[in-house]
Protein backbone atom coordinates (compact mmCIF):
# COMPACT_ATOMS: atom_id res chain seq x y z
CA UNK A 1 0.00 0.00 0.00
CA UNK A 2 1.49 3.35 -0.94
CA UNK A 3 0.57 6.97 -0.43
CA UNK A 4 1.73 10.21 -1.89
CA UNK A 5 4.06 12.38 0.17
CA UNK A 6 1.28 14.95 0.37
CA UNK A 7 -1.20 12.45 1.82
CA UNK A 8 1.39 11.33 4.36
CA UNK A 9 1.97 14.93 5.47
CA UNK A 10 -1.81 15.45 5.78
CA UNK A 11 -2.17 12.29 7.88
CA UNK A 12 0.76 13.27 10.11
CA UNK A 13 -0.68 16.75 10.59
CA UNK A 14 -4.01 15.21 11.68
CA UNK A 15 -2.21 12.94 14.17
CA UNK A 16 -0.22 15.84 15.61
CA UNK A 17 -3.00 18.40 15.74
CA UNK A 18 -5.95 16.33 16.93
CA UNK A 19 -4.66 12.87 17.95
CA UNK A 20 -6.59 11.52 14.99
CA UNK A 21 -6.56 7.72 15.36
CA UNK A 22 -8.07 7.11 11.95
CA UNK A 23 -5.23 9.04 10.30
CA UNK A 24 -2.67 7.06 12.30
CA UNK A 25 -4.39 3.81 11.37
CA UNK A 26 -3.96 4.76 7.71
CA UNK A 27 -0.25 5.46 8.33
CA UNK A 28 0.08 2.00 9.92
CA UNK A 29 -1.65 0.47 6.89
CA UNK A 30 0.76 2.22 4.54
CA UNK A 31 3.97 1.27 6.34
CA UNK A 32 3.25 -2.01 8.14
CA UNK A 33 4.14 -4.41 5.32
CA UNK A 34 7.59 -2.95 4.66
CA UNK A 35 8.40 -2.49 8.33
CA UNK A 36 7.32 -6.04 9.25
CA UNK A 37 9.41 -7.47 6.39
CA UNK A 38 12.46 -5.49 7.54
CA UNK A 39 12.09 -6.59 11.18
CA UNK A 40 11.35 -10.17 10.15
CA UNK A 41 14.73 -10.33 8.39
CA UNK A 42 16.39 -8.54 11.28
CA UNK A 43 15.08 -11.22 13.66
CA UNK A 44 16.17 -14.00 11.26
CA UNK A 45 12.63 -15.04 10.40
CA UNK A 46 10.95 -15.01 13.83
CA UNK A 47 7.50 -13.89 12.70
CA UNK A 48 5.90 -13.53 16.15
CA UNK A 49 8.81 -11.46 17.45
CA UNK A 50 8.84 -9.36 14.28
CA UNK A 51 5.13 -8.56 14.68
CA UNK A 52 5.61 -7.68 18.36
CA UNK A 53 8.51 -5.35 17.58
CA UNK A 54 6.60 -3.78 14.69
CA UNK A 55 3.64 -3.13 17.00
CA UNK A 56 5.92 -1.57 19.61
CA UNK A 57 7.48 0.59 16.90
CA UNK A 58 4.10 1.97 15.82
CA UNK A 59 3.06 2.60 19.44
CA UNK A 60 6.31 4.51 20.10
CA UNK A 61 5.74 6.47 16.89
CA UNK A 62 2.20 7.38 18.02
CA UNK A 63 3.45 8.57 21.41
CA UNK A 64 6.26 10.60 19.89
CA UNK A 65 4.53 11.82 16.75
CA UNK A 66 4.50 15.42 18.00
CA UNK A 67 8.27 15.38 18.23
CA UNK A 68 8.51 14.47 14.54
CA UNK A 69 9.35 17.67 12.68
CA UNK A 70 9.63 16.26 9.18
CA UNK A 71 13.36 16.85 8.77
CA UNK A 72 13.55 13.27 7.51
CA UNK A 73 10.85 11.13 5.94
CA UNK A 74 8.31 9.42 8.19
CA UNK A 75 9.53 6.01 6.95
CA UNK A 76 13.13 6.88 7.88
CA UNK A 77 11.98 7.95 11.34
CA UNK A 78 9.92 4.77 11.72
CA UNK A 79 12.84 2.52 10.73
CA UNK A 80 15.06 4.29 13.23
CA UNK A 81 12.54 3.60 16.00
CA UNK A 82 12.34 -0.04 14.84
CA UNK A 83 16.13 -0.46 15.03
CA UNK A 84 16.14 1.04 18.53
CA UNK A 85 13.34 -1.34 19.55
CA UNK A 86 15.27 -4.29 18.13
CA UNK A 87 18.46 -3.20 19.93
CA UNK A 88 16.54 -2.88 23.17
CA UNK A 89 15.03 -6.36 22.67
CA UNK A 90 18.52 -7.79 22.05
CA UNK A 91 19.84 -6.16 25.20
CA UNK A 92 17.07 -7.55 27.38
CA UNK A 93 17.36 -11.00 25.73
CA UNK A 94 21.12 -11.00 26.36
CA UNK A 95 20.55 -9.96 29.96
CA UNK A 96 17.99 -12.78 30.46
CA UNK A 97 20.53 -15.15 28.95
CA UNK A 98 23.21 -14.00 31.37
CA UNK A 99 20.78 -14.60 34.21
CA UNK A 100 20.32 -18.14 32.97
CA UNK A 101 16.57 -17.80 32.45
CA UNK A 102 16.70 -18.69 28.79
CA UNK A 103 18.09 -21.53 26.73
CA UNK A 104 21.60 -20.68 25.59
CA UNK A 105 20.83 -21.75 22.05
CA UNK A 106 18.31 -18.99 21.41
CA UNK A 107 20.86 -16.31 20.68
CA UNK A 108 23.71 -18.52 19.56
CA UNK A 109 24.67 -19.01 15.95
CA UNK A 110 23.04 -21.98 14.30
CA UNK A 111 25.10 -25.16 14.11
CA UNK A 112 24.53 -25.42 10.40
CA UNK A 113 26.26 -22.07 9.81
CA UNK A 114 29.65 -23.74 10.14
CA UNK A 115 29.05 -26.12 7.23
CA UNK A 116 27.28 -24.12 4.55
CA UNK A 117 28.26 -26.51 1.81
CA UNK A 118 26.03 -29.21 3.24
CA UNK A 119 22.89 -27.12 3.12
CA UNK A 120 20.71 -25.78 0.38
CA UNK A 121 21.24 -22.25 -0.89
CA UNK A 122 18.25 -20.82 0.91
CA UNK A 123 19.50 -21.84 4.34
CA UNK A 124 23.04 -20.75 3.42
CA UNK A 125 21.94 -17.21 2.62
CA UNK A 126 19.80 -16.91 5.75
CA UNK A 127 22.65 -18.30 7.86
CA UNK A 128 25.16 -16.01 6.15
CA UNK A 129 23.01 -12.98 6.87
CA UNK A 130 22.66 -14.11 10.47
CA UNK A 131 26.43 -14.51 10.75
CA UNK A 132 27.13 -10.94 9.63
CA UNK A 133 27.95 -8.49 12.42
CA UNK A 134 24.83 -6.60 13.58
CA UNK A 135 25.61 -3.29 11.84
CA UNK A 136 26.58 -4.98 8.57
CA UNK A 137 23.38 -7.04 8.67
CA UNK A 138 21.21 -3.95 9.17
CA UNK A 139 22.99 -2.09 6.36
CA UNK A 140 22.61 -5.11 4.03
CA UNK A 141 18.89 -5.42 4.75
CA UNK A 142 18.27 -1.70 4.29
CA UNK A 143 20.35 -1.44 1.12
CA UNK A 144 19.56 -4.65 -0.73
CA UNK A 145 16.15 -5.66 0.57
CA UNK A 146 14.51 -2.34 1.40
CA UNK A 147 16.40 -0.62 -1.44
CA UNK A 148 17.13 2.43 0.69
CA UNK A 149 19.78 4.80 -0.68
CA UNK A 150 22.98 5.30 1.34
CA UNK A 151 21.85 8.80 2.41
CA UNK A 152 18.66 7.41 3.98
CA UNK A 153 20.62 4.62 5.72
CA UNK A 154 22.89 7.29 7.17
CA UNK A 155 19.81 9.03 8.62
CA UNK A 156 18.25 5.81 9.90
CA UNK A 157 21.38 4.57 11.65
CA UNK A 158 22.76 7.97 12.63
CA UNK A 159 26.19 6.89 11.41
CA UNK A 160 28.66 8.81 9.21
CA UNK A 161 28.35 8.05 5.49
CA UNK A 162 31.87 6.58 5.40
CA UNK A 163 31.01 4.08 8.15
CA UNK A 164 27.86 2.96 6.33
CA UNK A 165 29.83 2.56 3.09
CA UNK A 166 32.52 0.54 4.82
CA UNK A 167 29.91 -1.76 6.46
CA UNK A 168 28.33 -2.23 3.05
CA UNK A 169 31.65 -2.93 1.37
CA UNK A 170 32.61 -5.57 3.96
CA UNK A 171 29.20 -7.21 3.73
CA UNK A 172 29.38 -7.13 -0.07
CA UNK A 173 32.63 -9.08 -0.09
CA UNK A 174 31.23 -11.61 2.42
CA UNK A 175 28.13 -12.14 0.31
CA UNK A 176 30.15 -12.24 -2.90
CA UNK A 177 32.16 -15.13 -1.47
CA UNK A 178 28.89 -16.86 -0.65
CA UNK A 179 27.31 -16.62 -4.06
CA UNK A 180 30.56 -17.62 -5.74
CA UNK A 181 30.47 -20.80 -3.67
CA UNK A 182 26.89 -21.61 -4.69
CA UNK B 1 38.44 4.11 -16.84
CA UNK B 2 39.59 1.78 -14.05
CA UNK B 3 37.04 3.43 -11.75
CA UNK B 4 34.24 2.80 -14.29
CA UNK B 5 35.13 -0.89 -14.50
CA UNK B 6 35.13 -1.08 -10.71
CA UNK B 7 31.71 0.63 -10.51
CA UNK B 8 30.23 -1.67 -13.16
CA UNK B 9 31.53 -4.73 -11.36
CA UNK B 10 30.08 -3.40 -8.11
CA UNK B 11 26.69 -2.95 -9.79
CA UNK B 12 26.76 -6.52 -11.12
CA UNK B 13 27.67 -7.85 -7.66
CA UNK B 14 24.90 -5.73 -6.12
CA UNK B 15 22.25 -6.98 -8.52
CA UNK B 16 23.32 -10.61 -7.94
CA UNK B 17 23.19 -10.12 -4.17
CA UNK B 18 19.74 -8.50 -4.50
CA UNK B 19 18.48 -11.50 -6.48
CA UNK B 20 20.04 -13.92 -4.01
CA UNK B 21 18.51 -12.20 -1.00
CA UNK B 22 15.11 -11.64 -2.58
CA UNK B 23 14.85 -15.33 -3.39
CA UNK B 24 16.22 -16.64 -0.11
CA UNK B 25 15.17 -14.49 2.81
CA UNK B 26 11.84 -15.10 4.58
CA UNK B 27 8.86 -13.24 3.20
CA UNK B 28 6.33 -11.54 5.39
CA UNK B 29 2.84 -13.04 5.38
CA UNK B 30 -0.22 -10.86 4.95
CA UNK B 31 -1.62 -10.08 8.38
CA UNK B 32 -5.07 -8.47 8.05
CA UNK B 33 -5.28 -8.06 11.86
CA UNK B 34 -2.01 -6.23 12.31
CA UNK B 35 -3.35 -2.68 12.01
CA UNK B 36 -6.33 -3.46 14.25
CA UNK B 37 -4.01 -4.94 16.90
CA UNK B 38 -1.81 -1.83 16.82
CA UNK B 39 -4.84 0.46 17.08
CA UNK B 40 -6.21 -1.56 20.02
CA UNK B 41 -2.91 -1.25 21.82
CA UNK B 42 -2.51 2.50 21.30
CA UNK B 43 -2.52 4.29 24.65
CA UNK B 44 -5.56 6.38 25.53
CA UNK B 45 -5.50 10.06 24.82
CA UNK B 46 -5.23 10.86 28.54
CA UNK B 47 -1.56 9.94 28.65
CA UNK B 48 -0.76 12.42 25.91
CA UNK B 49 -3.26 14.97 27.23
CA UNK B 50 -1.60 14.90 30.67
CA UNK B 51 1.63 15.98 29.03
CA UNK B 52 -0.20 18.88 27.42
CA UNK B 53 -1.79 19.84 30.78
CA UNK B 54 1.65 19.80 32.38
CA UNK B 55 2.86 22.20 29.67
CA UNK B 56 -0.20 24.41 30.01
CA UNK B 57 0.37 24.74 33.78
CA UNK B 58 3.86 26.06 33.10
CA UNK B 59 2.58 28.44 30.42
CA UNK B 60 -0.11 29.73 32.81
CA UNK B 61 2.35 30.19 35.69
CA UNK B 62 4.83 31.98 33.40
CA UNK B 63 2.06 34.23 32.00
CA UNK B 64 0.70 35.06 35.47
CA UNK B 65 4.21 35.94 36.71
CA UNK B 66 4.76 38.24 33.74
CA UNK B 67 1.40 40.01 34.17
CA UNK B 68 2.02 40.46 37.89
CA UNK B 69 5.49 41.84 37.17
CA UNK B 70 4.16 44.25 34.53
CA UNK B 71 1.37 45.53 36.83
CA UNK B 72 3.79 46.00 39.72
CA UNK B 73 6.40 47.81 37.60
CA UNK B 74 3.69 49.98 35.98
CA UNK B 75 2.46 50.99 39.41
CA UNK B 76 6.02 51.69 40.53
CA UNK B 77 6.63 53.76 37.37
CA UNK B 78 3.51 55.86 38.00
CA UNK B 79 4.45 56.43 41.62
CA UNK B 80 8.15 57.22 41.32
CA UNK B 81 8.64 58.13 37.63
CA UNK B 82 11.68 57.09 35.61
CA UNK B 83 14.12 56.11 38.35
CA UNK B 84 16.63 53.48 39.32
CA UNK B 85 14.03 51.10 40.87
CA UNK B 86 11.80 51.24 37.73
CA UNK B 87 14.78 50.61 35.47
CA UNK B 88 15.80 47.68 37.67
CA UNK B 89 12.26 46.34 37.49
CA UNK B 90 12.20 46.62 33.66
CA UNK B 91 15.54 44.83 33.50
CA UNK B 92 14.29 42.09 35.83
CA UNK B 93 11.13 41.58 33.75
CA UNK B 94 13.17 41.43 30.51
CA UNK B 95 15.46 38.87 32.11
CA UNK B 96 12.46 36.88 33.33
CA UNK B 97 10.93 36.89 29.82
CA UNK B 98 14.22 35.65 28.33
CA UNK B 99 14.57 32.86 30.91
CA UNK B 100 10.91 31.78 30.53
CA UNK B 101 11.28 31.81 26.73
CA UNK B 102 14.45 29.70 26.95
CA UNK B 103 12.79 27.21 29.33
CA UNK B 104 9.88 26.78 26.93
CA UNK B 105 11.86 26.60 23.69
CA UNK B 106 15.07 24.74 24.62
CA UNK B 107 13.38 21.29 25.03
CA UNK B 108 11.74 21.68 21.59
CA UNK B 109 15.06 22.71 20.05
CA UNK B 110 16.81 19.68 21.58
CA UNK B 111 14.03 17.42 20.22
CA UNK B 112 14.45 18.90 16.72
CA UNK B 113 18.23 18.43 16.81
CA UNK B 114 17.94 14.82 18.05
CA UNK B 115 15.40 13.87 15.40
CA UNK B 116 16.83 11.57 12.69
Amino acid sequence: MSATRLEEIRLLALCMASDNRRAFSRLVEIHQQGLRRFILNLTSGDEALADDLAQETFIKAWLAVRSFHGLSGFKTWLYRIAINEYASHRRSAASRLRNGSEEAGNLAMPDNASSPGALDARIDVAAMIKLLPENERIVVLLYYLEEQPIKEIVKILGMPEGTVKSHLSRARSHLKELYNSL
Amino acid sequence: MKENIYETEEKIVDSRIKELLAGSLPRVNENPWFTRRVMNRLPERNRRASLAIWQWVFYALGGAALVAGAVFSGKLFLESGFSFPTLTMLLTISLLVTICGAILTVPSLIRILREP
